[in-house]
């Protein structure tokens, strides 16, 4: 790699927040029914060489199935899913594969949903208009055992409180 | 993909707009064009309208090839006006590459009037 790409690619890395180095390896699945969404993520942790992406599901039923034969150490769940939605994904996965820490990665920017999903067994949540900014925190959040939601999600909560 | 711009001089603005699949090598042309336009100013403000993009046929080692270069000074205001969570994704990536690079006054924008506003705004005395 040319010396100005590597470069960018550190800047791209210190922008998302490069707080999770300290982290070990973290074996990741991707849930989206969007391929370019998941391109798109997986584009992202590709920049992060401790973050392995095992597995990539479209659908709700799809995520299960994968979550239990995967055995992750992290799920990026969407809630907009096929077949199954990502809220009652997380609760079959929570039952089937209890090790598993899931980070929904949501378009929905409702309070209400939010909540759902955590109540679901979600770990964090992270709205994706937000994603290149929160996603990497919250995947360090989440792996040490906290909860993030998107600062963004929890200011509009606030305003309506 | 159809890629076309046009130059205000009296603003100061050059308004480029993409449709369809959008690709590194599409990037690059619109370079070239802008570049040899005489009235194109590289401390010109810039509108990048993506709204009629389908299709970002890239990753991010295409897009930090295409932000590598640029022909705009890096104080010039520009605005990335984008639909959708993965194209404002593509984007930031993107202005994350360029600020990296010394580019201060580039961000992205869903809505028209905020993209209209960030550019036209520090012309305002």
């Amino acid at each position: 790699m040319p010396q100005s790409n590597r470069c960018s690619a550190l800047s791209i890395r210190s922008t998302q927040e490069n707080v999770i180095s300290n982290l070990s390896s973290v074996r990741i699945l991707v849930v989206d029914d969007f391929p370019d969404w998941q391109r798109l993520v997986m584009e992202w942790l590709r920049e992060h060489t401790h973050l392995q992406v095992i597995g990539v599901a479209s659908d709700g039923l799809e995520a299960v199935l994968k979550a239990q034969q995967l055995h992750p150490d992290l799920i990026l769940l969407d809630i907009g899913l096929p077949t199954l939605n990502g809220i009652e994904a997380a609760r079959r996965i929570r039952e089937l594969s209890p090790n598993a820490k899931i980070l929904f990665l949501s378009q929905e920017s409702d309070r209400a949903v939010s909540g759902a999903a955590i109540n679901a067994g979600g770990h964090g949540y992270v709205v994706k208009s937000e994603a290149f900014n929160d996603l990497f925190p919250a995947i360090e959040a989440v792996m040490l055992g906290k909860t993030f939601v998107s600062p963004a999600l929890a200011n509009l909560a606030s305003e309506f409180e | 993909m159809p890629t076309y711009f046009k130059i205000n001089k009296e603003r100061q603005l050059v308004i480029s707009t993409f449709s369809g699949v959008f690709t590194l090598e599409d990037g690059f042309a619109h370079q070239e064009k802008l570049l040899k336009d005489p009235n194109f100013v590289p401390t010109f403000s810039q509108l990048i309208d993506c709204t009629q993009i389908t299709q970002i046929a890239m990753g991010i080692d295409d897009i930090r090839r295409l932000a590598q270069r640029s022909i705009f000074s890096n104080d010039a205001r520009r605005s990335i006006l984008v639909h959708g969570d993965v194209a404002f994704g593509f984007a930031r990536t993107f202005i994350a590459i360029r600020e990296s690079l010394g580019e201060t006054g580039i961000r992205v924008f869903h809505e028209l009037d905020e993209a209209l506003f960030w550019l036209l705004d520090h012309h305002t005395p």
